[in-house]
């Protein structure tokens, strides 16, 4: 029974970082129509900010994140602009190898600049946890969950109460008749994925005193926050959050009750992935996305 | 009467084939003006043009004694040139009162949006009732509806309407047309697309009629009813209006 | 036409035999390019029909395992092993084809990268099998010559040319591109887009695993991170971007242009992070600036060229009568 509570309680916290993992990647797409396959390099370049925030002058990583987040937003907003829009109107194939180029490259711009060694963020919560009777709750866990709640709902708010949130509402839903109102759509395009860089980069610091940091870590993210996003429905941020949690449930019951669990979580996502695709494309709040 | 909106010689289209070969018009300020003519004729691409969705091959736009041209799409509506575009286009999944606000986005009009709201309400009780009703789930008639209070929202001084009448009942264009003439007797001049020569010539007092990408003729609508020239303009006839 | 397949099969002939002359260092050599040509081959054939893989390494490393598992459990040599790995390959493309149904583009792309991955899981975590994360050495005793493996792969690299020369020929051709162009549209014109799909993606995944299957017989051991490695899935689609998507020769020429960047760069600069920095830049800069790649942009400028020269002619026509 107490594994039960254990493997919920766990779930939940893994549900806070996934879902802040992949609402950048949904609503980055959602805007743009453009899969960020550079996403889970924002999550690294996140990383490794709090990493140097808190080696080189010991910032503790929750309070790097905000400038780590701004940073990448901004670099993101200016690769946007300066590579990722000329591709807007571009066949498919050229948008996916595009990113997926510059994914690359970002990748070993950070191998080459820091080695691919693993590095790790030890913070005062690192090593602590809540304990009730049996059940433990790491801090380090319990302060990244509450951030990402924060974040995610700092995001919905700017979403739904704010006059650009509203506007990049408009932009996903019609570019055309947003141009209309007098909205700059390529400036929101650019806006939109500086969020998304944003969210990621949050997640990356965050991630900092979780995980282990390299230049690769990026790519497992991506592919979990595809399926995730994939399950929710493509686009739909609200499906994105119900995803999340779905993933996380999966991938710690697995780990939890399967014999070598541990090893075959990491395959879950590519599972749910696939299940999603064969049984329902549209995902769970999706609108229909087979035309592309 | 001054000229607000002044087109001279626009030419128009998509990637190669070219649209409109050669529309001159103008609107003054506080008229209403209908472009009529058959599907197909460049009416819409007119409208596109004068809003910056496509970007013309030729001509000149004057709004205001000023180059429309030369303005970015996105802030011709601060100029106060305000499209209610064909086929409505309102945000489905954004609630009907957020649909407003969006069209009150520009700098100008954003100050006294609550005032212009009211306003809008009030030519529109039914967008009233709806206002928390995602955009997207009305039926035609009131989507119509939204579209025309959405553009009104930007405080235009030209408003642009494209085939309002578009799939609406007889008894809906009525209604909607009766707001259109109110529209027109606050001031605000209009250039109005339609198909609908009948509900067109209720709130116009002067029209082009078009066709193959070309003015055929113009006139007050009485001229217009007079020569015939909408008649040979609806069938798509080749020859100038004032021979027919 | 009979002079051109004549010139190809001398060509071919030349290559296949070219192990036995070459000096041993340049079998390496002979490998990593043939190796690519297939693979680049296999990538712009799915490409060719609209479906851009992301995850080519899930066919190379299907390839290599059949290969490596029914060589060291049944004990097959080195040419009937690479039929199962053909097998393999094919089935599982047939599979991925029918899986992802009617999703296109980004689905697909995301599909493959999934499926690449999944592998990839499924060979760590059954090491009764797959000799699991620790690797698994091919039997010794069975292994040919590097020669003889460096001269296979150059027949299979000029084999798999002739297919997609072959292909190009036939109706299929005009296929695969009215489904890249317009799904629909195709449908109408009475091509079954799900049979097209089976066809060409088992055709492809049959390739890379073929090349995957004639990879292990050269290096002799196998992990889930070799097999399934992101740098093969890498290296299939920057070959045909650069050589020129959709063309016949560019994934050729784009292998040997791959390989003699990576080498170049690595003579140059050594360290293996920058060649694959290279590799996305390129990526990158052939998408921006040479989306036709170096076929495309040599047509586009042979045939401004002849216009140029032509139209200079119109010119002076013109120019006669005043």
């Amino acid at each position: 029974m107490s594994l039960f509570w254990q493997c919920l309680v766990d779930s939940l916290l893994l549900g806070g970082l996934y879902s802040l993992m992949s609402i950048g990647l949904s609503l980055g797409f959602g805007v743009t129509r453009i899969i960020n396959f550079a996403h889970g390099e924002m999550i690294m370049f996140g990383a490794y900010g709090a990493y140097f925030g808190s080696v080189l002058l010991g910032v503790d990583p929750l309070l790097s994140l905000p400038l780590v987040a701004i940073l990448v937003a901004v670099t993101a907003a200016v690769v946007f602009k300066a590579l990722i829009e000329k591709v807007l109107d571009a066949p498919h194939i050229n948008q996916i190898l595009l990113l997926f180029g510059i994914s690359l490259a970002l990748q070993n711009v950070a191998a080459i600049l820091w080695t691919g060694d693993a590095r790790s963020v030890s913070t005062p919560y690192s090593l602590t946890a809540f304990e009730f009777e049996t059940l433990l709750v790491p801090h380090g866990r319990v302060i990244a969950f509450a951030t990402a709640v924060v974040l995610i709902v700092a995001l919905f708010c700017w979403l739904r109460f704010s006059e650009l949130g509203r506007a990049t509402r408009a932009v996903a839903e019609n570019g055309q008749a947003a141009t209309l109102m007098g909205i700059n759509v390529s400036r929101m395009y650019m806006l939109s994925f500086g969020i998304n860089a944003a969210l990621g980069a949050a997640t990356g610091a965050i991630s900092a005193f979780l995980l282990t940091i390299t230049p690769f870590m990026g790519f497992h993210m991506l592919i979990k926050a595809f399926a995730i996003v994939v399950l929710g429905g493509l686009g739909s941020v609200t499906g994105t959050i119900l995803g999340a949690f779905a993933l996380a449930f999966a991938e710690t019951w697995v780990s939890y009750y399967v014999p070598e669990g541990n090893g075959w979580a990491e395959g879950v996502a590519f599972v749910v992935l696939l299940c999603v695709l064969i049984i329902r494309p549209k995902g769970i709040l999706g609108q229909a996305v087979a035309v592309h | 009467m001054t000229t607000l909106l002044n087109v001279e010689g626009l030419r128009a289209g998509y990637q190669d084939s070219i649209v409109l070969q050669d529309i001159s018009l103008s609107v003054n300020q506080g008229e209403v003006v209908a472009l009529l003519g058959a599907n197909g004729s460049g009416k819409t691409t007119t409208m596109r043009a004068l809003t910056g969705l496509i970007r013309p091959f030729g001509g000149k736009i004057t709004f205001a004694g000023q180059d429309l041209l030369a303005v970015e799409p996105h802030k011709r509506v601060d100029l106060g040139i305000a499209l209610c575009p064909e086929g409505r286009q309102v945000f489905p999944n954004i609630s009907v009162e957020e649909n407003l606000f969006l069209g009150s986005f520009c700098k100008r009009s954003r100050p006294d949006r609550k005032q212009t709201l009211d306003s809008v309400y009030s030519l529109f009780p039914k967008l009233a009732e709806r206002r928390e009703q995602k955009a997207g789930l009305m039926s035609g008639g009131e989507q119509q509806m939204l579209a025309v209070g959405r553009a009104l929202m930007s405080k235009p001084t030209m408003l642009l309407l494209d085939e309002p009448s578009l799939g609406l009942s007889p008894k809906m264009v009525q209604i909607l047309f009766g707001a259109i003439g109110q529209v027109a007797r606050s001031g605000i001049s209009i250039l109005l697309v339609e198909q609908n020569a009948q509900a067109a010539f209720a709130v116009a007092s002067r029209g082009y009629a078009i066709s193959m990408g070309r003015v055929t003729a113009s006139g007050t609508i009485t001229e217009l009813t007079k020569s015939g020239a909408l008649q040979s303009s609806f069938l798509g006839s080749h020859q100038p209006a004032a021979t027919a | 036409m009979k002079a051109r397949i004549a010139i190809f099969l001398v060509l071919g002939v030349a290559v296949i035999l070219l192990p036995l002359i070459a000096p041993p260092v340049m079998n390496n050599m002979i490998l990593r390019v043939g190796s690519l040509v297939m693979l680049a081959i296999s990538w712009n054939l799915a490409a060719n029909a609209g479906l851009i893989s992301l995850g080519h390494s899930a066919f190379w490393g299907l390839g290599s395992y059949a290969a490596l598992l029914v060589a060291n459990k049944l004990g097959w040599p080195f040419f009937a092993s690479l039929i199962p790995a053909m097998i393999v390959g094919a089935i599982s493309a047939a599979a991925i084809a029918v899986i992802t149904g009617r999703l296109k583009g980004i689905f697909f792309a995301i599909s493959m990268l999934a499926l690449s991955e999944c592998l990839r899981v499924i060979a760590v975590m059954t090491p009764g099998f797959t000799g699991g994360g620790a690797g698994v050495f091919i039997d010794q005793a069975l292994r040919p010559s590097t020669q003889t493996v460096a001269m296979v792969t150059a027949f299979c690299a000029v084999a798999c040319g002739f297919i997609a020369y072959w292909i190009s020929l036939t109706p299929f051709h005009y296929a695969c591109r009215a489904m890249r162009n317009n799904e629909s549209a195709a449908e109408m014109l009475g091509i079954n887009p799900l049979r097209f799909r089976i066809a060409v993606l088992s055709l492809s995944g049959a390739m890379a695993s073929l090349a995957g299957g004639v990879n292990i017989w050269y290096s002799g051991f196998l992990d889930p991170m070799i097999g399934f490695d992101l740098h093969v899935t890498i290296l299939a689609q920057i070959a045909p971007i650069l050589g020129g998507i959709h063309t016949l020769a560019g994934p050729i020429i784009g292998a040997f242009a791959t390989i003699g960047l990576s080498e170049a760069t690595r003579i140059l600069l050594g360290e293996q992070g920058v060649s694959l920095l290279v590799y996305g830049l390129i990526l990158v800069f052939s998408i921006l600036y040479m989306p036709k790649g170096i076929v495309g942009t040599w047509n586009t400028w042979v045939q401004y060229r002849s216009r140029g020269a032509a139209s200079a002619k119109v010119g002076t026509t013109k120019a006669a009568p005043l």
